[in-house]
């Protein structure tokens, strides 16, 4: 119907993902900004707001933005656990996002804005195939972000 | 130790919340058929309905049969591999045309079976995948047009519930920002163009494609017959969210004015759409037996349960056990005798989550870790139950894994010297444990805190940074 509003996705430059991140099952390795690479054991990372007024006002919402341009041939997609920090592990949110027909995936994953301001852990694990299912192939996570999603 | 279920409640109210976060089901089938169909009416019916007046699957698999006899003509738009072609050639994924491009599909795909069946009261079947997880068994009939070679999932094989079931279904229902239903925008009018997926199209939609694997992982993956059922649900899906959310649209000329291409009606002329004419959900036929909806007065567990386990366990009296930490030592870990009434109440928590049927959860077992005065905000600390040798290279996805306490934003000082104290739902990791035979249900156990360096993991991170005075177990 027309005369609803739409939601634009705007880039929110204020808000900084910090990744800090244990590799599970293996040595903790420093990532790079914006991409990650996700073993078969999985990845943890952190998430923060910069700063407390760094979250949504009342208007918008805050979105996990997870992008892969090209997923293993093994790999369906990914699971993404986001718990908010403190929080116990029932209270996680679990996303799973599968790639598309051309293997890529550009996934949103909603956040709450308080949650936020106090972070998040999130887990990243890959779906693999059960064809495939001892295939080692890590997934390059071509970028990770948070934008926010505004009127 | 006991602890009155009054004070608890007051120091672990999120925690309360178990149970309640489900607070919304699925409403299935007939039940939820709420939409405007008249009973004479023409709709799409769920495959898996029984149908009184014709077989609609029969109906199905002859027009398919029917169109792949045409595939000998290459030029022939209305040939099964035409079809095919089409979404090959012109589909959108990714951004905020997939919904309507394929609600125009599949109902020009529906108005060619009509034609090469005569019958023009014929409607798509649709399956209903939250429901019924296993791909139909007429779709596995080798004898008929239905069977599609190369399938990766088995026959009975049952969907991933964290894919289709009343968790994310739910959760796209309810969902109230439209990006997030419709996927994202593009900056241009190409119907191609690259940009997020939205849960609807990434989770259950996806999530089909992939699972089933072969041809149906593809963009050919129309060539599969149980593709078109698949989206009709995902259609069905999309019209059950429009009827929660006031009929709700974009507004966006580039979405409203875009012309969906390319389509071949039943005389096998080319054919577009403006993409704002597809919300006139009659006229592409997208009406059916049922529409999904949400229902807050019907939790899918309810908390009564609750109320009785602790009635009869003597009034308010909660079941604990607790213990100080002591000297841990270079292992981080303690031993705990823990008395009978809190085995009891794991084996209560824990019986559900083993069982192969989904059964209400009556009883719960929490962890509480006391008394952390933290010395250095960077260093987190996990948590593991029963575990050999826990380190910071231990997987999380260890069934000896309870949890990860993060320290970010607390300041030296707090909480009156006393320090934090966190809780935690254990009563999966009791269950994980009895699965893969770390927990006999009788013995002792062993709790281990594990200290990691938050934000630069190579540094070394200390336990005496971190650690708690006492840990408690209650059985709720």
């Amino acid at each position: 119907m027309p005369g609803m509003t739409w939601y634009r996705i705007a880039a929110a430059p204020t808000i900084l993902m910090v990744l800090t991140t244990a590799v599970a099952c293996g040595d903790p390795k420093a990532l790079k900004d914006t991409s990650i690479v996700v073993p078969k054991a999985g990845v943890e990372t952190h998430l923060v707001a910069s700063k407390a007024e760094a979250a949504c006002q009342d208007d918008c919402t805050p979105v996990l933005i997870i992008d892969v341009q090209k997923f293993p041939d093994a790999v369906n997609g990914l699971q993404i656990e986001a718990t908010p920090s403190g929080s116990a592990a029932k209270d996680a949110m679990i996303h799973k996002h599968f790639k598309s027909h051309d293997g890529a995936g550009s996934f949103m994953v909603p956040l709450d804005k308080t949650s936020l301001a106090n972070g998040y852990d999130l887990k990243i694990k890959p779906i693999y195939r059960v064809q495939m299912a001892n295939d080692q192939s890590s997934t390059l996570v071509d970028q990770i972000r948070v934008e926010e999603i505004r009127r | 130790m006991e602890i009155k279920r009054r004070q608890f409640l007051q120091a672990s109210t999120a925690v309360m919340a178990l149970g309640l976060t489900d607070g919304v089901s699925l409403l299935s089938g007939h039940q939820a058929a709420k939409a405007a169909n008249s009973p004479t009416k023409r709709v799409r019916c769920d495959v898996n309905a029984s149908i009184s007046d014709s077989d609609h699957v029969a109906a199905y698999e002859r027009a398919v049969r029917l169109m792949m006899d045409r595939n000998s003509n290459p030029n022939d738009p209305l040939s099964w591999e035409s079809q095919a072609q089409i979404h090959q050639n012109h589909c959108p994924h990714g951004n905020w045309w997939f919904l309507p491009w394929h609600r125009a599909y599949l109902f020009h795909f529906e108005s060619i079976c009509q034609k090469v069946l005569s019958d023009p009261d014929f409607r798509l079947p649709y399956w209903n995948w939250s429901k019924d997880r296993a791909v139909p068994a007429a779709f596995w009939d080798e004898r008929t047009s239905l069977y599609h070679p190369g399938r990766e999932i088995r026959p009975n094989e049952e969907i991933d519930g964290e894919v289709v079931g009343r968790v994310p279904i739910n959760r796209i229902l309810a969902n109230n920002v439209d990006v997030l239903l419709y996927s994202g925008a593009t900056r241009t009018d190409n119907q191609r163009a690259p940009g997020s997926q939205g849960e609807l199209e990434s989770t259950p939609h996806n999530g089909v494609h992939s699972l089933i694997g072969g041809e149906m992982g593809s963009f050919l993956s129309p060539r599969d017959p149980i593709f078109w059922l698949h989206h009709a649900n995902v259609d069905r899906i999309w019209r059950s969210w429009s009827e929660l959310h006031q009929h709700r649209s974009i507004e966006d000329k580039l979405w409203r004015d875009h012309k969906l291409t390319t389509f071949f009606d039943a005389g096998g002329k080319e054919i577009t759409h403006v993409t704002a004419s597809t919300e006139d959900y009659q006229q592409f036929n997208a009406e059916y037996d049922a529409l999904e909806t949400v229902d807050t007065l019907n939790p899918v567990r309810k908390m009564s349960a609750f109320a009785l386990t602790s009635k009869s366990l003597g009034g308010n009296r909660l079941v604990s056990f607790s213990a100080d930490v002591g000297d841990l030592g270079d292992s981080g870990s303690m031993k705990l005798a823990i008395d009978n009434p809190i085995k009891n109440s794991i084996a209560l928590a824990s019986a559900p989550l083993l069982a192969s049927e989904e059964k209400s959860v009556d009883s719960v077992v929490l962890m509480k870790i006391e008394g952390i005065s933290v010395k250095n905000t960077d260093t987190r600390l996990r948590v593991f139950i029963n575990c050999d040798n826990p380190s910071p290279n231990t997987p999380i996805g260890s069934p000896s894994y309870v949890a990860t306490i993060n320290f970010f934003g607390v300041g030296h000082g707090q909480h009156g010297g006393e320090g934090l104290d966190f809780i935690f739902n254990c009563s999966s990791t009791f269950a994980k444990l009895k699965k893969s035979g770390l927990y006999n249900g009788s013995s002792d156990i062993k709790v281990s805190f594990v200290p990691i360096a938050g934000r630069n993991a190579k540094e070394p991170a200390v336990l005496s940074d971190v650690k708690p005075k006492r840990v408690t177990f209650v059985g709720l």
